[in-house]
């Protein structure tokens, strides 16, 4: 392993070497996750609904999802004659890339962040936005009603949910004092450190609500909800383009319980088990939550996806946020 | 290599920008707004002030590019072929484009705004700009989130006078 490093380094020079390691770690990273994602969210399915789930391929279905990866990567990507062919293309890219960027900046231990910027965390919302850019132009590209329709919910979705997330997640930067996420775990952990989801418990369910809808996840798949819209703004996909924009989800609700974990559950932080270990248990925790909740809860009307966003969720977020300022303060100011 | 990245993304802003203005379907030039959106924000961030440049993305392509998503709802739809834009409009556009161009350029060489030497980071960090956000520009913070909450209440007051001048019966209605 040291040696093959030495040799990549001989040949690529330091910076290549960092760059070629991490592209390639990420890449294994979102592909892994993905199916084991696949394979995981059927099993829970079967569960919850007293089946057995996948069962045929490998010991409990294991081998299922790499057999459909298979199947999914023979398939025929077909092109309809009306699209914006450029914009149809470009479409899953856009959705897909900033996956990437905002996986190399979660802080997977105290000392292992791929990318260390100062205020990570702003980073990866902000990239969140380019990908709903992707969605939306795989909407309108596709020339059909029902990917439009898809969009045009995927967006005002969004717009909604953002409020929550990032309010939700200021109150934990108070807390903390920084924007960096590496910081933000540092303050959770050591001598007096306490995570965050004993000081924050309002904004843990908040950013959990925010994140799921962020992520067009059930109970809020309205974007895609199957029953009335096809599958909503990735209708016209087939092959490669589906597999791309399927990716991009999984990558995501990878990415909101990453930064769930890191602020409001000590990131890498734990007893015995060394703190990728424990960073990786914390985040499919999260996502066994996110789960649990697509085959509890049905999915919501339009109407009431808005409601519950902007009549209740923001302006408990903007108390939650005020609330927190004021006891840090009258803490500041008592010690 | 910092040299190359910054070439690159002047390149990617500048193609964006042409995008935005010269293309013919509203989405398109959406698309390239965002480009050069994006292009800037990682020029700001070689200069140094990456908090600024995160704020760009954020409100800028995270906000009003997505609301100008739904100006493009309704845009013309895909099949019928759009008109050319008016040379008058097209001129007009121009005479504003150069004319701010001009007044910024003139007040860049005349030193208002001295060239920046090596500075320190944290002049742009998020406590550093808060800070002057609620000291020394307390005023023109505070004027620009009166606009803000005088625009919010403009459109609640517009959304719901287009809901009652509709016949339909607005109570009782499943759904929207």
């Amino acid at each position: 392993m040291t040696a093959l490093l030495d040799t990549l380094e001989g040949t690529l020079g330091g910076w290549g070497t960092t760059l070629l390691v991490g592209f390639v770690a990420l890449a294994g990273l979102i592909t892994v996750n993905a199916m084991f994602m696949v394979w995981f969210e059927r099993k829970v399915a079967g569960w919850v609904q007293g089946r057995l789930g996948p069962m045929e391929h490998g010991p409990q279905g294991t081998l299922q999802t790499l057999l459909d990866v298979v199947k999914l990567l023979g398939k025929e990507s077909i092109i309809p004659a009306q699209v914006d062919r450029k914009v149809f293309l470009l479409a899953p890219v856009v959705a897909f890339l900033p996956a990437l960027a905002m996986l190399s900046l979660l802080p997977y231990d105290n000392n292992l962040t791929m990318t260390d910027v100062e205020s990570g965390l702003l980073l990866v919302f902000a990239f969140g936005g380019v990908s709903l850019m992707g969605i939306f132009m795989g909407a309108w590209s596709s020339n059909n009603k029902f990917a439009l329709l898809g969009g045009m919910r995927a967006v005002s979705q969004n717009i909604a949910y953002e409020l929550p997330l990032l309010l939700s997640a200021m109150a934990v930067v108070l807390c903390a004092g920084s924007l960096n996420l590496g910081e933000i775990v540092a303050a959770q952990t050591g001598e007096n450190g306490l995570w965050f989801i004993v000081m924050q418990p309002v904004a843990l369910g908040i950013y959990l609500i925010a994140a799921t809808a962020e992520t067009n996840r059930a109970p809020f798949d309205i974007p895609e909800a199957e029953s009335e819209l096809v599958a909503g703004f990735h209708t016209e996909y087939t092959g490669m383009g589906f597999a791309v924009f399927f990716l991009a989800e999984y990558t995501y609700m990878f990415i909101v319980c990453g930064i769930g974990a890191t602020l409001f559950l000590g990131g890498g932080d734990g007893p015995l088990l060394p703190g990728p270990v424990w960073f990786i248990l914390k985040v499919y925790f999260l996502l066994f939550l996110m789960v649990m909740a697509r085959w509890t809860y049905p999915r919501l009307r339009f109407d009431q996806l808005m409601n519950l966003a902007w009549k209740f969720l923001i302006p408990l977020s903007l108390i939650n946020l005020l609330a927190t300022a004021a006891v840090l303060k009258f803490v500041e100011v008592g010690s | 290599m910092v040299d190359l990245a910054f070439g690159f993304l002047i390149v990617v802003s500048l193609a964006g920008a042409v995008m935005a203005v010269a293309l013919k379907k509203v989405f398109h030039n959406l698309i390239g707004f965002g480009l050069a959106i994006l292009g800037s924000a990682g020029v700001t961030v070689i200069l140094g002030a990456e908090f600024v440049a995160l704020m760009q993305l954020l409100i800028f392509l995270g906000g009003i590019a997505i609301a100008m998503v739904f100006a493009v709802m309704m845009s013309t739809p895909r099949e019928q072929d759009e008109e050319d834009r008016s040379p008058g409009r097209v001129l007009g556009a121009v005479g504003i484009g150069s004319g701010f161009m001009v007044v910024v350029g003139f007040l860049m060489l005349s030193g208002v705004f001295p060239a920046a030497g090596p500075q320190d980071d944290a002049l742009f960090s998020a406590q550093h700009l808060g800070l002057l956000l609620l000291s020394d520009y307390a005023l023109p913070f505070e004027a620009i989130s009166l606009l803000l909450l005088a625009a919010i209440l403009g459109s609640v007051i517009v959304a719901r006078r287009s809901r009652e001048d509709d016949d339909l019966p607005t109570e009782g209605v499943e759904g929207v």
